[in-house]
């Protein structure tokens, strides 16, 4: 909760877990997820849906994380932390180092969550340019995304294009970026030439600011710039999965891919892509054919890297190495049925060439089909089978509604016009929620959790109403977070601040708005 | 009248550009840096002994005293401005002179030692260092450096320097650890031998942790020589030990020499999970029983709760033998049992619940729970033997384990679905093998009828108790098939532990 005497500054918990790790704020009820960042000595959790609040964070090393809780929190905090007792209410103070975190953190999340098609590369070289602005709170050592020196030569090249396009940038906020980056290089790289290039490259982008010379080739820019359209409508998947039907002997039935058991970016991210079918039976066994619509590699619209592709192919494809999987990814799948925990049968998925879709077979027990449902549970080869089950999997379903709502509130911030994509997803997410809140108590924390998520929600819906300017939409929030209000944590009924900096959207995002132009 | 605000915080407002002109960029400088060093001592010598003394760093200020200060800072913008720019100018001399050394370092990792010794020299004479004076200054950063970090070999030259005493040492020894001691078994890695050095014309992903094994033997001695692979703190807070002053003993790198360094890792390379010290092997053993599932599908007992009593005797040597395989070794049963607790202990916490909320329960993501503990363990433990005399003591492996739970899950779950697999990879992840099998069909069979016993089965076995097996064999005794035509009991209980999803 904000203190009366600073409105910027929030009071956190500070408690001593049974583990011995020193949590500063909770990191649990953020509906959309949260992404995490190592920092030294711990993790700070991200909440993007609460983009204006500080980070949680959990330090397994206080010593070691103490400069950085420092930067993060202010002064009280790291004494607190290093007396490493339970504290009700500490105050922290918005800082510059939270804000890059934030930031920082927003991008992993994009990364590893939004079913929005980002560009890869531009992706990489943002989170590049956020890792270098946090270097001070960051193990170096442990960053595993390709950093500013990994990115030197796209940098530089991006930068010969780019030069002298300031007042028309392809992409709002990418100019910016790539004088970020230039001064990251010359200030973080141990590569000579590298440095020297972007020296190079940054007196010339200040003398032609300097004396307003454009070069640019705007006809390339403009037609790569016509090609970028807002996606969001596309994956954010209207449907639901629906329940089990016969069709003649034949029993079928549809699902939806659990996002957190397969890689981002490879199925439909939409609800209800999961389709199954019984065969006919060969004895006591049935045949249970699988397919999961997959999600096609070509980008609706041209990336960085086809922008660097024309002036320098070896860039190009240095961006793209760096920004994609290395690996072909191995999916799974194993089939449960209701009321048995161990699955029935497995298989392997393999991605048809035709439309990207990924099928695959698996013979089960006949007797298994008795109680007329089957559940897929589609899966990456490199994490055990065992699917999210009951209120579980109801919150997971409503943290993938919540990530779809909050990806477009995030464009919408950017770019008018995809306003009313917004509400639909984010009260399909509070349903979910809510479900979970109103079910009797299972000696879990499901139905807190649901109760806070839901709320987190209506805060996220009135938010966005009070943004739009609609008065309606958001004293009817207003009602619902005063009616939960009082069993609730103080910030999970606090309507994030849109207008904040930090929920500016990243030039990842942008890269998908229409242009205002 | 100016509320009160900590010296350090009008110093941050200032540099953020809120109250006067344009912020002096510090380039190769961190803020942190300017503040706590350069404008500290800009104020140091302009504030008037008159006025009480010069505010200290942490101290609270406000009203006249604030004003003033912040009348100095605005006063000598321009000094400051061009201390910074001096600043920048020794950070890259001194780079390039330490590259010209074989040591490879960025300005961020400079920063500290720059800043301090241009705000003493500002102190001394009230004015920006002279040129004769600027060089004084780099060769002084470069000697600090020097002191800490060897010279090291490009790895060509470590190819060629060491190539084949590597051949020979694998030969003897190297080889026969790979097969005692397989990687994949701890989540360290690939069961292959390491490069020597990357293919020529290849850059080494720097990583960290995530690698594991999969680091080229090279790749492993270059830690010796980047600064950002160092301690950064003194280490846990165990300075009760007895011993303390003798257990946290340096090694003088400067003195070994890099050709020392390098054969010094090529053994290492060649010895049990890559790590020269028997106790440390023993520790990452341990790892892989605690959190991994042995080849005969039998998971981890559950136990009363021993991590805080193991954990508290911090000053404990470690314990376990290493034998001339994993098998024939002896972790230290006492810290099997207290990862497995701590295992139980993270999951329950605020994190740990918000994590399986997030990715789902843990045991579906126990490879990745393995590969991260044991990875960053390995790590710190590297780093140990790279830096100190004695071997690790408990104090020491609960803190790496803590890492491992509170940092390394949390990274990799997130790399895993972001899908994060280019520039500094985590080694390739373990793969579940679809192999369905008859015997498993027939076994599914023959338990669908009994789905209550089979889940009560799941929680003894997740406990320990195997009397569920007795129930399994009357089963067995009357179902139709042929004896061997169903799951063995060890092959069940794996299944039970890793493939199982609760209806609820």
């Amino acid at each position: 909760m904000t203190t009366p005497e600073n409105p910027g500054a929030r009071r956190l918990a500070l408690a001593v877990e049974d583990t011995g790790e020193v949590r500063i704020g909770s990191p649990s009820a953020a509906p959309a997820g949260f992404a995490t960042v190592p920092i030294s000595g711990g993790t700070v959790y991200v909440d993007p849906a609460a983009a204006d609040a500080p980070p949680a964070a959990v330090l397994a090393d206080v010593d070691q994380a103490a400069a950085a809780i420092e930067l993060l929190y202010g002064r009280p905090a790291a004494a607190a932390i290093t007396d490493r007792a339970d504290v009700s209410d500490i105050g922290v103070v918005p800082t510059d180092a939270a804000a890059r975190i934030t930031r920082l953190g927003i991008l992993r999340w994009l990364r590893a969550t939004s079913p929005l098609r980002l560009d890869d590369g531009l992706l990489v070289f943002e989170t590049a340019v956020a890792v270098a602005g946090c270097a001070d709170l960051l193990p170096v050592e442990d960053e595993p995304a390709p950093t500013l020196e990994d990115l030197g030569e796209v940098i530089v090249a991006l930068a010969r294009s780019l030069r002298g396009a300031s007042n028309r940038p392809w992409v709002p906020g990418l100019t910016d970026l790539v004088e970020e980056a230039l001064n990251g290089v010359m200030q973080g790289s141990s590569d000579g030439w590298l440095v020297d290039d972007a020296r190079h490259e940054a007196e010339l982008r200040q003398a032609m600011a300097t004396w307003e010379v454009s070069v640019l080739d705007w006809d390339r820019w403009d037609e790569l710039a016509r090609s970028a359209r807002p996606e969001a409508a596309v994956h954010a998947g209207p449907e639901d999965a629906s329940r089990p039907r016969r069709n003649g002997d034949r029993l079928r039935g549809t699902g939806s891919v659990d996002w957190s058991r397969v890689p981002v970016g490879i199925v439909d991210p939409s609800e209800g892509t999961v389709t199954w079918v019984a065969g006919p039976a060969r004895g006591d066994r049935l045949v249970i054919e699988v397919e999961v619509r997959g999600r096609s590699a070509e980008s609706a619209h041209a990336d960085l890297a086809d922008v660097l592709a024309s002036s320098d192919p070896a860039v190009a494809g240095l961006l793209r190495r760096l920004s994609t999987s290395r690996d072909e990814p191995r999916l799974m799948f194993h089939l449960y049925i209701p009321g048995f925990g161990l699955p029935v049968g497995a298989g392997t998925l393999r991605r048809a060439d035709h439309d990207g879709s990924w099928r695959g077979a698996a013979e089960i027990p006949r007797a298994a089909t008795a109680a007329g449902d089957v559940l897929v549970d589609v899966h990456s080869a490199t994490i055990q089978p065992g699917p999210r089950r009951g209120a579980s999997a109801v919150l997971a379903q409503g943290n993938r509604w919540a990530t779809r709502g909050l990806a477009l509130l995030r464009l919408s911030l950017g770019a008018a016009g995809v306003a009313d994509d917004v509400r639909a997803p984010l009260e399909r997410a509070r349903q979910l929620f809510a479900t979970v809140s109103a079910a009797p108590s299972d000696g879990t924390d499901q139905p807190d959790l649901g109760k806070r998520a839901a709320a987190r929600c209506d805060a996220l819906m009135a938010a966005y109403a009070l943004r739009h300017g609609d008065s309606r939409g958001a004293e009817r929030g207003r009602a619902r977070l005063a009616r939960a209000g009082s069993e609730l944590p103080a910030d999970d009924t606090l309507p994030p601040d849109l207008t904040s900096p930090r929920w500016m959207p990243t030039v990842a995002e942008r890269a998908l708005m229409p242009r205002g132009d | 009248m100016k509320s009160a605000k900590v010296v350090e915080g009008v110093y941050d407002d200032l540099l953020a550009g809120i109250d006067v002109g344009p912020r002096p960029r510090g380039g190769a400088l961190q803020r942190s840096d300017i503040i706590r060093h350069i404008a500290m001592a800009v104020v140091a010598r302009h504030w008037e002994p008159r006025n009480g003394p010069v505010p200290r760093r942490n101290d609270d200020i406000s009203g006249a005293s604030r004003s003033r200060l912040e009348g100095i800072l605005a006063a000598h913008w321009d000094v400051l401005a061009s201390l910074c720019t001096v600043g920048e100018k020794v950070s890259a001399a001194a780079i390039n002179r330490l590259r010209e050394c074989g040591v490879v370092i960025t300005p961020a990792w400079l920063s500290e030692r720059v800043a301090v010794r241009l705000a003493g020299a500002y102190r001394r004479r009230g004015r920006a260092p002279t040129s004769t004076e600027v060089d004084v200054m780099v060769a002084e950063v470069v000697k600090s450096v020097l002191r800490t970090a060897p010279r090291r070999f490009t790895a060509e030259q470590f190819r060629t320097e060491f190539g084949a005493a590597y051949d020979l040492e694998w030969n003897q020894l190297g080889q026969e650890c790979l097969e005692g001691f397989r990687p994949s078994s701890v989540g360290l890695g690939d069961d292959a031998r390491p490069r020597v050095a990357p293919r020529p014309g290849t850059k080494e992903s720097r990583g960290g942790w995530h690698l594991g094994l999969g680091r080229s033997v090279y790749g492993r001695y270059r830690l010796f020589t980047i600064a950002s692979a160092r301690s950064r703190t003194a280490g846990p807070a165990d300075t009760d030990c007895a011993d303390h002053a003798d257990h946290e003993r340096q090694r003088d790198l400067a003195a070994t020499g890099a050709w020392a360094l390098g054969l010094e890792e090529v053994r290492r390379a060649c010895s049990p999970y890559g790590l020269a010290v028997a106790e440390h092997g023993c520790v990452i053993l341990a790892i892989g029983h605690a959190l991994g599932f042995s080849e005969d599908g039998h998971g981890p007992a559950r136990q009363s709760k021993p991590w805080h009593v193991w954990s508290a005797a911090r000053c404990k040597p470690l314990a376990g033998r290493l034998g001339e395989r994993a098998a024939t070794s002896q972790p230290d049963d006492a810290l099997v049992a207290a990862i497995r607790d701590y295992t139980d202990l993270w999951r329950a916490s605020r994190a740990g619940r918000s994590l399986e909320h997030q990715y789902g329960p843990v045991s579906s993501h126990i490879d990745i729970a393995l590969t991260a503990v044991s990875r960053k363990t390995w790590m710190e433990l590297h780093r140990r033997e790279r830096e100190r005399v004695e071997p690790a003591r408990r104090s020491h492996v609960a803190r790496a384990v803590r890492l491992g739970f509170g940092v390394a899950i949390p990274e990799l779950l997130q790399m895993h679905r972001g899908q994060l697999a280019s520039g500094p990879l985590p080694a390739s992840l373990p793969a579940t093998e679809c192999r369905p099998g008859t015997e498993r069909l027939a076994t599914v069979e023959v338990l669908l009828p009994h789905a209550a016993e089979v889940a009560a089965w799941r929680d003894a076995e997740r406990e320990g108790d195997r009397s569920w097996a007795a129930h399994y064999r009357e089963i067995l005794a009357t179902a139709a098939g042929p004896e061997d035509g169903y799951l063995t009991i060890d092959q069940l209980a794996g299944v039970l532990l890793t493939e199982w999803s609760d209806d609820t």
